[in-house]
């Protein structure tokens, strides 16, 4: 064999190229993919070359690394080198502070990273030295496969940085390069056994070596099929795991800690769906609201801020209630059993009526949100769960503070055109305040609008090309998006017809385990609050799906077909004429959503729809070798001409039955040898016994008695053999009995034979026609 | 004595296994071999298969090769035989001297009718015991044998038929050589079976001592049949089924010792025919009307050993024919009916 390898190092090389493409997804340019082409095609070639004249390992290695290092250099390093050529200590240092940019680019900017110099230096060196290793390990040492974790480890670190998962097609290419690299060396080395696959002595005949290629093939590619198929069943897991951060000047996360970004971007994509508790609780009632967080009041292009400082103590950490006290109202009691948001953020319920935080001190700003001076583990929280029917929302009272200076009324100019024309459609001129927001939220969660946490890219509807515009435009455009911008846009629309409207973020009330409920990260959620001077600050939700809170009964479009006519007549605005013929699905969209909430039988299934299908095939596999085998002892008994063969085949489902619990008769024996083998083995006495023995005459009997003789059916007899040698194994043994019988897979290859065979048949009928 | 239980065992369940009973002629055989069986072991202690082998080759119509060392019965088993059937029984001591005319008879000048009358050798009986068969010269044995091969006798140009039934039981000695000829292979084909007696279990011995102590138990030995039932014994065994499949099992085993590596010379056409016809014996000493491979399995050793010749690496690895007929009935396949 040729001792430079130089095919092998082209593998290499090609796969050390591969798994560098997902960097493609992280960096918004792709000019560092000539100069690492250059090295990786260095770094081979010097293998090449220095292998074909020294056997030694280490030599070549090192010749890669001078190499690599002076391409690198001459690539970047231009007016730091002596000569023009010769790289030293000021090389050295100019690469290095080119390196520290790079890592202030990185930590600066999230994905896509802009590519600036030092980015390119720094993925030159990163593939490059994935080139050495792989070429070092795998080709030079010969042990392709430890080569494969340098391929992985350069793999998963553009994995985990993509934030979501990466194409499967960026991890075949590499993959198919290493298993060919495995699969050259691997051939070779068992030719180098010699003696063990003998080439047949006339030079002609398969290649030994190629049969256990063939098995390795089949189980390289399977492997590799496998990995691309797992991942689809599995969920995909929040990426918490090695240089966690890059791209992502985000240092909220670790340490266990969790705190909520109080500045709302409705840019960005959600990408964290960490799963880290934030909060557990326990509560008196069965139906809890959100945990309030922070409160936002200002809308900028397209983020969400607030200026206004917790500075008020609130003595005794009871508050006044805002709404007036002849609303139904019960009060519920949350107890917090761990607190893992930090510091000044702290989750409360809210109206908030009193909270026991212990020695900690609870401050409040202008708008109502609340802070608190120290991390609590434990606390427990009273707020008032409001019931108010439709008179409540319509009574005039106080404004709210801070009202006189738009605080909630100030509008962006971005996006409100569309909005506008948006709110004209939906809302009827004259309707009232709750009208408005029942009409927006039915509008939001009807079906026309798509949840989810990936924001599309806003192509322009008219040329299609992509196109950056405001993010609430974008969001009415494609009415796609999440909590967020679900939420601005009610926001935005109920400013437009004069409510006083502002953000709230916090959490969902989190999943119900063993007494108590658990908030985690990805639980965080935004919604609006709306101003009714005579209820305070009142939870709406626009949001759609089952990852948004269930919207409270008082904000849902009571059902207008009421059985008394004085129903009708006292809502007569409630559902106008022209809402219902524009939006005829707004109704139904609302019910759709109160079904969802309640958890119905149509929303389990579509959520666990893989769960299902996977769970289906898995049954259906396993049920393919029994209904297999049962259709081929059914066939055989059917196909019989005469009770001789029908007991043939009863004998026949019986021995292969009994073989399924490892019960076999010796080969070349009688039926009475096999009987007494059979009987001994499967330990039968007393009735089963007897059958066994009716049995074997029987077959005897069939088999070589005079053909006049009667032939009873021992189909009976069998089954009484059947079960009682399958009660005395183990349940293990029955099972495998069960699932995985022999005549099932005699049933499939039967199958097979006879697929195999239809061409010729078919061709052969053809030609007798 | 576990041979002698599981003779026992095997023979209980082949009569539980046939609750139906056979027709008329074969519960007359199974009635009288019996009986036979259990006469002969009356005098024959502890040594029920070769007893059971010697009746099979009587009713399968094939002539009985008893081979062993001197003093373990070969020659009481053939008397007992004889003593046992009420017909002719001969016996003739093969000597050297011996010449085909004592076997076959010779034709004499009468002077009274001044002609030449045959006198019939020893052979014109229903049982011939020939002691010592390979101490006579190859001329001898070769009279004897072509007599036994045609079931007729031709001197002096006339064929001389033999009774019915006619069994010749030879004996031999294996150790003794010096002064023999032995039997050669084509010869050794003409027996339907070969048995060997072996020596008695320590008990039987000691119940030989008693019983034959006085005087000999042969002498109150009764008939306990006759040449006539006997032969019709014979045509009924000639009637057992044997299915198309059977057929084809004792061909294949056959086929299996010419393809063996371990043998030189495998079973002949005449072996595959001696095999079926004792196959057929052995299912009707069973009462039953049919035969089974089982039938078949357990004559192919006593059949088919003493045709066979080993290649010099089975002589030298010491195995017998019997442990590679053994080897071979394990890998032939039982056929089962095909489609």
């Amino acid at each position: 064999m040729n001792r430079a390898r130089p095919i092998e190092s082209l593998l290499a090389a090609l796969a050390s190229f591969c798994v560098a493409l997902p960097l493609l997804t992280l960096f918004d340019a792709n000019t560092w993919m000539r100069p690492s082409v250059v090295v990786i095609a260095t770094i081979a070639l010097v293998g090449v070359a220095v292998r074909s004249v020294t056997t030694s390992a280490w030599s070549p290695i090192l010749g890669q690394v001078l190499a690599g290092f002076l391409m690198v250099s001459w690539l970047h390093g231009q007016g730091h080198l002596y000569y023009g050529f010769l790289p030293g200590i000021d090389t050295v240092r100019s690469l290095g502070i080119l390196l520290g940019e790079a890592q202030q680019t990185v930590l600066t900017f999230s994905v896509p990273v802009p590519t600036d110099r030092g980015i390119v230096v720094a993925i030159t060196i990163l593939i490059g030295f994935t080139a050495l290793v792989v070429d070092a390990v795998g080709v030079t040492l010969r042990a392709p496969a430890l080569a494969g974790l340098g391929l992985l480890t350069a793999y998963l670190i553009s994995a985990t940085n993509s934030g979501d998962g990466l194409s499967w097609r960026y991890f075949v290419l590499p993959v198919a390069c290493w298993l060919a690299l495995l699969a050259m060396q691997g051939i070779g080395s068992v030719r180098r056994w010699g003696t063990a696959v003998p080439r047949s002595p006339d030079g002609e005949g398969p290649d030994p070596v190629l049969g256990v290629a063939g098995t390795a093939r089949l189980l390289g590619v399977s492997a590799l099929a496998l990995a691309i198929v797992l991942p689809m069943v599995v969920p995909h897991l929040p990426t918490t795991f090695l240089a966690d951060g890059l791209g992502r000047a985000d240092g909220s996360r670790g340490g266990g800690a969790v705190s909520l970004n109080t500045t709302v971007d409705l840019r960005r994509s959600l990408e964290s769906q960490s799963q880290a508790p934030v909060v557990t609780y326990s509560t008196t009632t069965s139906t809890p609201d959100p945990l309030r967080v922070g409160i936002l009041t200002e809308y900028r292009r397209g983020e969400w801020s607030t200026r206004f400082e917790a500075n008020r103590v609130l003595t005794g950490n009871t508050e006044r209630l805002l709404a007036s006290p002849d609303i139904t109202s019960t009060d519920v009691t949350i107890e917090v059993q761990e607190n893992r948001l930090q510091a000044p953020q702290i989750a409360l319920p809210s109206p908030l009526k009193s909270a026991d935080l212990g020695d900690a001190t609870l401050l409040r700003n202008f708008v109502g949100g609340y802070e608190i001076d120290t991390t609590l583990d434990e606390y427990s929280a009273t707020y008032a769960q409001l019931a108010p029917v439709d008179a409540d929302f319509a009574r005039d009272g106080a404004r709210p503070q801070g009202w006189q200076e738009g605080v909630y009324s100030d509008i962006d100019g971005e996006g409100v055109e569309r909005l506008t024309e948006l709110v004209d459609s939906v809302v009827p001129e004259n309707s009232t305040p709750l009208e408005t927001a029942r009409l927006l939220q039915a509008h939001f969660r009807s079906s026309q609008y798509t949840y989810s946490l990936q924001l599309p890219t806003p192509t322009d509807p008219v040329s299609g090309r992509a196109m950056m515009s405001d993010p609430l435009s974008n969001f009415l455009v494609s009415r796609t998006g999440y909590c967020v911008q679900f939420a601005t846009a009610f926001i935005m629309a109920a400013r437009l017809k004069g409510i006083p409207a502002r953000m709230a973020i916090g959490f969902l009330p989190g999943t119900f385990s063993t007494g108590s409920y658990t908030v985690r990260a990805n639980d965080a959620h935004a919604w609006p609050e709306l101003w009714f001077s005579d209820l305070g600050w009142t939870r709406f939700e626009p949001t759609p799906g089952g990852r948004a809170g269930a919207a409270p009964t008082y904000s849902l479009i009571p059902a207008a077909a009421g059985p008394s006519a004085s129903a009708s007549a006292t809502a007569p605005t409630a559902t106008p004429t022209v809402s219902a013929s524009q939006r005829p699905d707004s109704d139904a969209g609302a019910a759709a959503d109160a079904a969802a909430s309640s958890g119905g039988p149509l929303t389990w299934l579509s959520d666990n729809a893989l769960a299902i299908v996977v769970a289906l095939a898995t049954v259906m596999a396993l049920l393919l070798l029994p209904v297999a085998a049962w259709a081929r002892r059914r066939r055989l008994r059917l196909e019989a001409r005469d009770d001789a063969e029908r007991v043939e085949a009863d004998w026949a489902s019986l021995i292969s039955r009994l073989g399924d619990i490892g019960i076999a008769p010796p080969p070349g024996s009688t039926p009475r040898q096999a009987g007494t083998r059979l009987t001994h083995d499967a330990i039968l006495s007393g009735e089963p016994k007897e059958a066994m023995g009716r049995i074997v005459a029987t077959v005897e009997r069939a088999r070589y008695a005079p053909p006049r003789s009667d032939i009873p059916d021992v189909s009976a007899d069998a089954r009484t053999v059947w079960q009682a040698a399958l009660s005395a194994r183990q349940r293990s043994d029955q099972a495998r009995a069960y699932l995985f019988p022999a005549d099932g897979i005699r049933q499939w290859n039967d199958v097979k034979d006879a697929v195999a065979r239809w061409p010729r048949d078919a061709w052969r009928r053809l030609r007798r026609d | 004595m576990p041979a002698h239980d599981e003779v026992h065992q095997t023979h209980d369940q082949r009569r539980l296994a046939h609750p139906t009973p056979p027709g008329a002629a074969l519960d007359q055989v199974f009635q009288v071999a019996s009986s036979l069986q259990t006469a002969m072991n009356s005098v024959i202690e502890g040594k029920p298969a070769a007893v059971r082998t010697a009746v099979t080759a009587l009713l399968a119509e094939g002539h009985l090769l008893i081979e062993d060392v001197p003093g373990v019965g070969k020659t009481m088993l053939a008397k007992t035989l004889g003593r046992c059937i009420d017909s002719s029984v001969r016996r003739v001591q093969f000597t050297p001297d011996l010449l085909p005319s004592d076997i076959t008879g010779v034709s004499v000048y009468n002077q009274d009718v001044r002609d030449f009358e045959f006198r019939p050798g020893a052979i014109f009986a229903n049982v011939v015991v020939g002691d010592e068969i390979n101490r006579a010269s190859p001329k001898t044995q070769s009279a004897l044998l072509e007599s036994m091969e045609e079931a007729q006798v031709t001197v002096d140009g006339t064929t001389y038929a033999l009774p019915r039934p006619f069994m010749v039981l030879a004996t031999q000695n294996p150790i003794e050589m010096e002064g023999t000829y032995p039997l050669p292979e084509a010869q050794r084909d003409r027996f339907m079976a070969r048995i060997s007696m072996g020596y008695p279990s320590a008990r039987s011995e000691v119940e030989m001592l008693d019983t034959h102590g006085s005087r000999s138990p042969l002498e109150d030995l009764r008939p306990v049949t006759d040449a006539a039932t006997v032969t019709q014994m014979i045509d009924a065994v000639r009637r057992v089924h044997a299915s198309q499949a059977l057929k084809q099992y004792v061909v294949d085993v056959t086929q299996a010792t010419r393809t063996s590596s371990a043998l030189r010379l495998g079973a002949s056409p005449r072996a595959s025919l001696h095999l079926l016809r004792a196959s057929r014996a052995h299912a009707a000493l069973a009462g039953r009307d049919h035969v089974l491979p089982d039938d078949v399995q357990s004559m192919t050793v006593p059949v088919l050993a003493h045709r066979l010749m080993l290649t010099g690496e089975s002589q030298l690895a010491h195995r017998s024919a019997a442990d590679i007929l053994t080897d071979l009935l394990q890998r032939v396949r039982v056929p089962a009916p095909t489609r």
